[in-house]
């Protein structure tokens, strides 16, 4: 009953749902032109307080605005910064999973720039001395023709700590909720500080990507692999993880030997705000740097943003002028040291800038272990390192899924993508499972439940264990051919649909009354009647050869039909064989 | 406060409400002591303090003198108790008052009147009715003295009856039973031993007297503060909180419960330091109204201490400058005062120093017993040196930062002011110490500094700087300079060495250059928005005229001042990109020379001590001022050093100039070396016997006057 075909079949199903459509980054691979993308993420660390002050940060939609405000926050006068352990945990453990050299000590810096959003006039980041740097992440790409995965490789240059920017809320969105009396004028502004302060990571990667398709596949992992250790919700929709993208269209000059990549335009995109929009966004700034370079025009250094619903990428400013973002270091913090019984710090590598070297005398580093209790002194790396063991990152999600249930790496990848293993694992714990029963298991996860998984939004809100409970249900009913195939996927969504919340399987069929019908009488009555109904039709049967099967396939609907679908399909079908059979002769 | 407690504790053994409560009877319980008893030279020294912390406390009931007096006795009669019970009558106590007076030598009741009354321990003793008829009843007598025939007066019942019955008459006297009977024993005491009975005698009522001090203190610190409003000290000023503050230490003093030894000072606050409810302004538009939401540590620290918080003081705009120029007004010296044709309201006069003037000034002139300030290049050593008291700036992470309003992070440092370095020394134990709100307090555990009985100075050194003799130092300043080593020479056997930093005269170019950056960095927030001056903008005429950048323009160049303005401009040129290595860089570099030079100094066995001058000059007037025009000028040559490298200082009156203004020195120690430097200054305090114009009759006898 379940052929490989099926398998296959489900999996290229899946895999499209997720990407929708597929992309034309193949087709391009023009030899003159050499495509360089590198990425720019900013993760916010998962939290309870923010990053340098003790304000609340979580949920941030359901906030009232300015809520979660610390006077540091809000920039008040005589506030300075108190660094958040959380943050350094968090960036190390990034930093692990992105296999990056840990700098024993880093320093934070001011980077000053003027906006409305930025209350004190600058932000506190990472930027000559971050806490990892020189990385590397493998992460999967399946090939959109053939299917096949494989792993590429991309660099990773740095992750800096730095804290967010306030929201800037624009006039159109909350003139709604504003009574008509408090008519606001043009050009304001509204700030809302609840995102300030927030801890953020940034990932830069070395420009190693050569296509959209190899950055949306990054993203992805990337997202997957931060969520997997905790430190990133990697919810895009709330700027939990903001992408921005860097293309430059570079030419070759081919007259030279070897032949030499000559100097591109770097174009950054901002603003992306699904991993859609980074593969779409990416594909179309990559075409219209080379339509720009084959009509000879000039590329603007520039920052654009991808407007989804036109599809093309739009111009925000000009970067012609660049700012100057005079960074100085923050003087309220003191370095960050992590420790580690590995990482010994060297006394004559520990010169900084700003100057605290009173502070980190000898006398500082003999007594290091008295200084504990202060995290921005002190982050005790083999204690981060232990628990980052303990974490499953989606590589070895994936081998687990290969070694013990003998799945193609494909299939193992959506599997991982979707969260499905520990669904799979949940219910595979129960029993002693056969490998038919395996299979099955594979495909209702793949196809029924993956289904459910992009179009039922209220899926989140089910509770794991009774999620797993209805998809154990469901099983046991098809394997026991209690509901015809013909509804599985519908029944599927019935079961998942929320107001039947506390029905499983069994109960829904029973009070839906969708069990199979295996009655031949009941059947061959409604064939009876089908045909009846449909004289010209039994006629064109018994004239027309070539249209037999057609007509066949028409009986078999409308038998289906006339049976609200739950009829046993192969009953039906030997049914509606015979009887038209009977017709002829 | 102190030895009132140490005499407590050694005679009596008691705590004191049990002694006695009848006056007659405290003077015969000699079982305390036996009659062998002889006073050690200790005790004569208690004595003397006695005597003077009687008189001190006697601010309101005046001293019994020998002159003559015309008393006029109010005799009480009380209604509460029933007639049977009753021993004596009005009439009798009326005469055995009458006689008491008599007793006295030139001493002649003129009148006498019998009173009733309910209420002889609430702070009025008289209904109103009786208020008006009496006080026209004495002012008709001609009486300067009133003897309220009552056992003991509280300090609140005196204050009441000079309001109500005297109409504010400072020269008439007020006495109780206790006093006088008090006098009558002390003319006729001759021996020692007798004397001494009469001073445990006055315990009780000293103790009675004493516990209202912190009450009465802080209502002269407030009197005196309205009294000098006109030097600008204070830019705004918390008496009502003060004095609800003292009312409650007052009572932890009476119940024993005192918080500790800074329980009941006064002080201030410069107003760059949040102070929760309380606006603080740094002396600009900009935070002209903005009152901060919490306490900076330091303040936090010291209100829990039981310190009562008087005002918040003036200084240079944000700190910037060492005049105490700002929005609110010059600062001026308290000396000032001292000069007999001086207008208070001239335009010219002796300036304070800054930028904490404010502050120097409330200590100076005794408004207050210490004041907090902030040192980023010798804004408290400065303006304490020029105002004579001291200053002092602890190692940079001693005491917490959270809560003073930035003006350079790497080099702000909070400082101490005060006439007492025991004072200084409570506040600095109180104060320091690490804090989790500032990552840059130095993060080990505080031991609290206690001043040694007596110091050696034999085995310190003394280095003098060879590079301290710059163009423009004047004779004034030389003479204090030579003055101070021939002391720690002379007095205390120190030895004087020569030393070099070489890189110190840099060190006026690295404060200006990374001050600018700080501030153009740290005044970025300044914008006006979620507080600070905001600019009004005329929405009906032009409504969409404005935008972001040009509200916050406004807002900016309506309120800050050209010396801000200048230095914000100035920093951000150093923080370009190309410019960076130039001067920032280039300035933590010699930053740390400068450190490294202290470094050798210090470390190499040199010295342990570095006495230099605090000032080029002793304080100059105001129109001298106006006629600079720099930014940066180099008045901080000889203090930016210690903050630049974050040591230990502290300044020191030394001697009074030929114009009788006060001239300063500065001590500077190894990093950390706080209790050193403490020492050695309590040391050349008592060895230099400086008069402060707190303590100075012409002084006093001026603002009293006034």
């Amino acid at each position: 009953m379940l052929s490989l075909f099926h398998t296959k079949k489900s999996f290229t199903r899946a895999f499209f749902s997720q990407i929708r459509s597929i992309s034309e980054a193949i087709e391009f691979n023009d030899p003159e032109l050499k495509v360089k993308i590198g990425l720019e993420i900013h993760a916010r660390i998962l939290s309870k307080t923010k990053l340098f002050s003790d304000a609340d940060c979580f949920d941030l939609t359901n906030t009232p605005v300015n809520k979660n405000v610390g006077f540091f926050d809000a920039a008040f006068p005589g506030t300075m910064p108190a660094l958040n352990r959380r943050g350094i945990e968090a960036g190390l453990l990034t930093a692990l999973a992105l296999n990056c050299d840990i700098n024993v000590m880093s320093y934070f810096e001011r980077k000053h720039y003027f906006y409305a959003d930025l209350p004190a006039g600058y932000q506190i980041t990472q930027q000559r001395n971050p806490i990892a740097q020189n990385g590397y992440f493998k992460y999967p790409v399946v090939n959109p023709k053939t299917h096949k995965l494989s792993y590429n490789n991309c660099k990773i240059k740095r992750i800096q700590l730095e804290h967010d920017s306030a929201r800037s809320l624009q006039i159109d969105d909350v003139f709604l909720k504003l009574n008509k009396k408090q008519k606001l004028p043009e050009n304001t502004l509204l700030i809302d500080l609840n995102r300030a302060g927030m801890g953020l990571m940034e990932i830069v990667t070395d420009p190693d990507f050569e296509s959209a398709f190899e950055c949306y596949s990054f993203a992805r992992e990337l997202a997957l692999t931060l969520k997997s250790i905790g430190t990133c919700d990697a919810q895009m929709g709330e700027g939990g993880f903001r992408v921005d993208v860097n293309v430059s269209v570079h030419e070759i000059d081919k007259s030279s030997d070897p032949p030499i990549v000559l100097p591109g335009t770097r174009v950054e995109l901002k603003n992306l705000s699904s991993f859609n929009a980074i593969l779409k966004g990416t594909e179309y700034e990559i075409k219209r740097q080379r339509e720009m370079i084959r009509k000879k025009q000039p590329i603007l250094l520039e920052t654009r943003t991808y407007d989804s619903i036109k599809g093309i990428t739009i111009s925000l400013r000009s970067k012609e002028n660049q700012y100057d973002y005079r960074f100085m270091p923050e003087p309220n913090l003191l370095p960050l040291i992590v420790y580690s019984t590995h990482l010994k710090p060297n006394l004559d590598t520990l010169k900084c800038d700003n100057n605290k070297q009173l502070c980190l005398s000898h006398e500082f580093f003999e007594k290091l272990h008295s200084f504990k209790n202060q995290p921005e002194f002190y982050c005790d790396f083999d204690k981060v390192k232990d628990q980052f063991e303990h974490k499953d990152l989606p590589d070895k999600r994936r081998m687990f899924l290969v070694n013990k249930y003998g799945m193609t790496h494909e299939i193992a990848f959506i599997f991982v993508a979707n969260n499905l293993d520990y669904i799979i694992k949940k219910l595979i714990s129960h029993r002693n499972i056969t490998k038919e029963d395996l299979k099955l298991y594979t495909r209702v996860l793949l196809t029924e439940y993956l289904n459910q998984v992009n179009e039922n939004p209220d899926l989140e809100k089910i509770d794991f264990e009774l999620q797993c409970a209805k998809i154990q249900s469901f099983i046991v009913l098809i394997k026991n051919k209690k509901i015809s195939r013909r509804i599985w996927l519908s029944f599927f969504k019935k079961l998942f649909d929320f107001k039947n919340l506390n029905k499983l399987a069994h109960e829904l069929a029973k009070d839906e009354d969708l069990y199979v019908i295996t009655d031949g009488q009941l059947i061959q009555s409604t064939i009876n009647k089908v045909f009846e109904q449909n004289p010209k039709a039994t006629n064109e049967y018994k004239m027309k050869d070539k249209k037999r099967k057609k007509i066949f396939d028409f009986f078999v609907g409308q038998v289906h039909k006339e049976l609200r679908n739950i009829a046993e399909p192969e009953l039906v079908e030997e049914l509606v064989l015979k009887n038209l059979k009977n017709l002829i002769y | 406060m102190v030895f009132l407690n140490k005499i407590f504790k050694k005679i009596c053994q008691k705590p004191f409400s049990k002694l006695t409560s009848s006056p007659i009877r405290s003077i015969f319980t000699t079982h305390c002591f036996d009659n062998d008893f002889e006073i050690p030279l200790d005790e004569n020294l208690y004595w003397d303090n006695l005597q003077n912390s009687l008189e001190e406390s006697d601010q309101y009931t005046n001293k019994l003198t020998k002159a003559e007096k015309n008393v006029f006795i109010l005799q009480l009669k009380m209604q509460y108790r029933s007639k049977s019970r009753q021993s004596t009558t009005p009439e009798l106590q009326l005469a055995e008052s009458i006689s008491l007076v008599d007793t006295l030598d030139n001493w002649r009741v003129i009148d006498s009147h019998i009173v009733s009354t309910k209420r002889s321990h609430s702070r009025e003793i008289f209904g109103s009715g009786n208020q008006e008829m009496l006080s026209k009843k004495i002012a008709s007598s001609g009486a300067d003295s009133l003897f309220v025939v009552i056992d003991r007066l509280t300090n609140m019942q005196v204050k009441g009856l000079r309001t109500t019955l005297l109409g504010n008459n400072p020269n008439m006297a007020i006495y109780d039973r206790y006093k006088v009977v008090l006098e009558i024993f002390k003319r006729n005491a001759r021996s020692s031993i007798a004397k001494l009975q009469i001073a445990l005698a006055e315990i009780p009522y000293l103790r009675h007297r004493y516990e209202n001090k912190i009450v009465n203190s802080c209502i002269r610190s407030i009197n005196r503060a309205k009294k000098l409003e006109k030097l600008n000290i204070l830019i705004s000023d918390t008496f009502d909180l003060a004095e609800k503050q003292a009312f409650e230490s007052e009572k932890r003093w009476n119940k024993n419960l005192a918080i500790g030894r800074l329980d009941g000072r006064t002080f201030t606050v410069k107003d760059n330091i949040s102070t929760e409810s309380i606006r603080t302004t740094c002396g600009s538009k900009m935070l002209e109204n903005y009152t901060p939401s919490f306490n900076a540590t330091v303040v936090d620290r010291l209100l829990k201490s039981g310190s009562l918080l008087v005002g918040k003081t003036n200084l240079d705009e944000f700190g910037m400058g060492s005049v105490s120029s700002s929005y609110f007004g010059t600062v001026k010296n308290p000396y000032n005062v001292l000069i007999d044709d001086f207008d208070e309201d001239a335009n010219d006069f002796y300036i304070s120093g800054g930028s904490s003037g404010g502050s120097a000034a409330s200590v100076s002139s005794g408004i207050v017993d210490f004041s907090i300030g902030s040192d980023t290049g010798g804004s408290v050593r400065n303006p304490a040196s020029i105002c004579g008291c001291i200053g002092f700036k602890p190692t940079y992470g001693m005491i917490s930062r959270f809560g003073l309003i930035p003006l350079n992070n790497y080099l702000d440092t909070i400082g101490i002011m005060s006439r007492k370095i025991d004072v200084l020394v409570d506040v600095f134990n109180t104060i320091a110490g690490p804090d989790p709100n500032d990552a840059t307090s130095l993060k080990c555990e505080f031991k609290p500094i206690k001043l040694a009985d007596s110091f050696n100075t034999n085995e310190i050194k003394i280095g003098i700087p060879k590079e301290f003799f710059p163009n423009g130092l004047s004779e004034e300043s030389l003479k204090a300079w030579k003055h101070s080593v021939g002391i720690f020479e002379k007095f205390g056997n120190a030895k004087i060495v020569s030393v070099s930093i070489p890189n110190i005269i840099y060190s006026m170019s690295v404060y200006s250059v990374l001050t600018s950056c700080e501030v153009a960095s740290n005044f970025a927030r300044y914008d006006g928005i979620r507080y600070g001056y905001h600019s009004e903008l005329n929405l009906d005429t032009n409504p969409s005229g404005y935008n972001f950048e040009t509200v916050v323009r406004k807002n900016r160049d309506e309120s800050l001042g050209q010396v801000v303005r200048s230095r914000i401009v100035s920093g951000n040129y150093f923080l370009l990109k190309d410019n960076y290595e130039k001067y920032f860089l280039k300035s933590h570099k010699i930053k740390q020379l400068i450190v490294n030079d202290f470094l050798k100094v210090f470390n190499d066995d040199q010295c342990d001590l570095l006495v230099t001058p605090s000032c080029f000059n002793e304080t100059f007037k105001y129109s001298h001022f106006l006629k600079q025009s720099q930014v940066f000028d180099e008045k901080d040559f000889f203090t930016s050093c210690a903050n630049v490298a974050g040591l230990p200082a502290i300044t020191l009156p030394c001697i009074l100039s030929q114009n009788s203004l006060p001239i300063g020195i500065q001590l500077i120690s190894k990093w950390k070396r706080d209790d050193l430097i403490l020492n050695i200054a309590n040391w050349f305090i008592n060895k230099n016997g400086f008069e402060f114009l707190a303590d100075n009759d012409k002084f006093l006898h001026k603002i009293s006057n006034n």
